[in-house]
């Protein structure tokens, strides 16, 4: 029996629910979080129980407070370097693949090579040589997803460029500012929609990766990542609390995020062949 | 490519503002000492100078020394990198060989439950942050069920003589059984919780191929021929279905070292992963640099494996 449920809409609409909860979640991070995030209580490290819901960590702090105002600076530093590379990829992979020829293979030969290297790799020695810090992090992420942007954007552009319109555009003499901007930028604008979405996933998986291995945020500021290492201390006393929840809101969020993601890439998918 | 990352990496380390010997030392110490590390490390001369002796100590072999213990960084990394190794080749076959399977069992059941449940489960997994995977299999099978042990490549009364680096294949050649059920028992939970970060990709390509082949119409020629349809499955459709996985198993090669790198650190595997990762805790400026270019050569390597794996399964691509 053939269960037909459409794929697209229903993933769309997942990631919808939970990238707005948790935007919501960030944004009244003080109203709904139980305690401060730096709240020292006498109750160390105890089980989830109604007090704690998800216990309290090796210095007494309610944990679930710390992953919600966590996830704020998961969110936040995502957003910067989405922001950042983002910005950067699609301009540089506009330009290289308007212009073609030796630009662009000046440009790619580099861009392919940072790509095939880990990503992560690279940011980590990025954020290591800047110094840690939460821009620098953010900074370090979006230099090392710079290429993954450039290369996405350069093949949809490729392909928009040879469309017959922009010839004739070119034929009448439209300028080449006007063709990028009216109209080769906002045919790719669908795809650069989820192309961003799937990049804050990769991000703030990164970003709480690099909080794992001691870059980023220095303590007390509360982040996932972090939070997830120092509470690895705790595992072998029995206390699983303070490592699994941290962990479980970072996927949650990037769950999220790559939900909405893959939805909207369904979505593009489904209007380009309905056309 | 690997002088491009080669040169990345100069530039990374040298150029960023931020100063490498003020971050190794730390924020009080004095100013001579600090001269004389960065002299020591010939850090005071003018860049293009820097760089060429950059490139010659590289490509001599002289990779210099770590701060921590003046260990050699080359000697370290040689002979930590056999056991990263062997957790990158078990996790890619290990992820391969699921994905494989799991991605044509949604192909074969399309539109059904399972796949439904397949799909759910691989945007799950890929969601999943690989070091909290691991701790969770850690909590799981390690502490609860006590079936695991939870860290370490082995354990120090069963442990191998040293042949090849890898663990796994050192017991083996050396017909040592207790030693090899040691290292298994160790490497199977990262080798899965790194796993999962290819099953996923590869999962997926899998069912949309299979998804593809099978409405070919060599399929039906199959069929009507009256072949069992295990035959028609493994013969015909699942060979021609099989090729892009390669290809997207070799582009997540690299993203599996980074995994690597946050998978040695959760199971406390002594491999280049971790020590890339301590080196980076510790400010070991010259062990981080050889850590990364290491890991380039590598990738390089792994690029061009991939190439002549592809060119020898297909023998349509001619070059």
């Amino acid at each position: 029996m053939r269960i037909p449920i459409p794929k697209g809409p229903l993933t769309l609409l997942v990631g919808i629910v939970i990238v707005v909860s948790i935007v919501f979640l960030v944004a009244f991070a003080d109203f709904l979080s139980p305690y401060g995030s730096n709240e020292f209580t006498n109750e160390i490290l105890t089980p989830p129980n109604v007090a704690h819901p998800m216990g309290t960590d090796a210095l007494g702090r309610d944990i679930l407070s710390r992953i919600i105002y966590g996830a704020r600076v998961s969110v936040g530093i995502g957003l910067a370097a989405v922001a950042i590379s983002g910005t950067i990829g699609v301009v540089v992979g506009a330009i290289s693949a308007y212009y073609g020829g030796k630009l662009d293979r000046a440009i790619s030969i580099p861009m392919d090579s940072i790509y095939s290297f880990p990503s992560i790799i690279t940011a980590l020695l990025i954020a290591y040589s800047l110094g840690g810090g939460g821009p620098n992090t953010a900074l370090a992420i979006a230099i090392a997803w710079i290429p993954s942007y450039f290369r996405v954007v350069r093949s949809i552009i490729f392909s928009v460029k040879e469309l017959t319109f922009i010839e004739a555009e070119k034929a009448i003499g439209a300028g080449t500012i006007y063709i990028i901007t009216r109209h080769i930028l906002p045919a790719c604008l669908p795809s650069i929609a989820s192309l961003l979405t799937l990049g804050m996933r990769d991000a703030i998986l990164a970003a709480a990766g690099l909080g794992f291995l001691g870059i980023g945020i220095p303590p007390p500021t509360p982040e996932l990542g972090a939070d997830l290492s120092e509470g690895r201390r705790a595992l072998l006393s029995g206390a699983w609390w303070p490592s699994v929840f941290p962990g479980l809101m970072i996927f949650i969020i990037v769950l999220g995020f790559n939900m909405l993601g893959e939805g909207l890439n369904e979505l593009v998918k489904l209007r380009r062949t309905t056309r | 490519m690997v002088l491009i990352v080669v040169t990345m990496v100069f530039i990374v380390m040298r150029l960023l503002p931020g100063d490498p010997v003020r971050v190794m030392l730390g924020p009080d110490a004095p100013d001579e000492t600090i001269e004389a590390l960065r002299h020591n490390l010939g850090l005071d001369q003018p860049i293009l100078t820097q760089f060429f002796f950059y490139l010659r100590e590289l490509v001599s072999g002289n990779w210099g020394r770590s701060l921590i213990q003046g260990r050699s960084v080359i000697q370290e990394i040689t002979y930590r990198f056999p056991l990263t190794l062997e957790l990158t080749l078990l996790s890619m076959g290990i992820g391969t060989l699921t994905g494989v399977f799991v991605g044509t069992i949604a192909a074969t059941n399309q539109g059904k439950a399972l796949d439904h449940l397949i799909r759910l489960g691989s945007f799950a997994g890929y969601s999943m942050p690989i070091f909290w995977v691991g701790v969770l299999f850690q909590l799981v099978f390690g502490l609860s069920l006590g079936l695991l042990p939870i860290s370490g490549a082995v354990d120090y009364y069963a442990e191998p003589t040293r042949v090849t680096g890898l663990l796994i294949l050192d017991s083996l050649l050396t017909l040592n059984g207790k030693a090899f059920l040691n290292t298994v028992s160790h490497m199977i939970m990262p080798s899965m919780v790194l796993g999962i970060y290819i099953m996923v990709p590869v999962a997926r390509i899998m069912r949309g191929e299979m998804i593809k082949v099978l409405d070919e119409d060599y399929i039906l020629t199959a069929r009507a021929k009256g072949l069992p349809e295990r035959v028609v499955m493994y013969k015909h459709a699942f060979r021609n279905a099989v090729l892009p996985v390669i290809t997207v198993a070799g582009l997540h090669f690299s993203g599996l070292l980074g995994g690597a790198v946050l998978t040695e650190t959760v199971f406390s595997l002594p491999g280049m992963g971790r020590l890339l990762a301590s080196s980076v805790m510790l400010r070991d400026f010259p062990m981080v640099q050889g850590c990364v270019l290491f890991f380039a050569l590598l990738v390089g390597a792994a690029n061009t494996l991939v190439d002549m794996t592809y060119r020898f399964v297909d023998p349509r691509i001619k070059y």
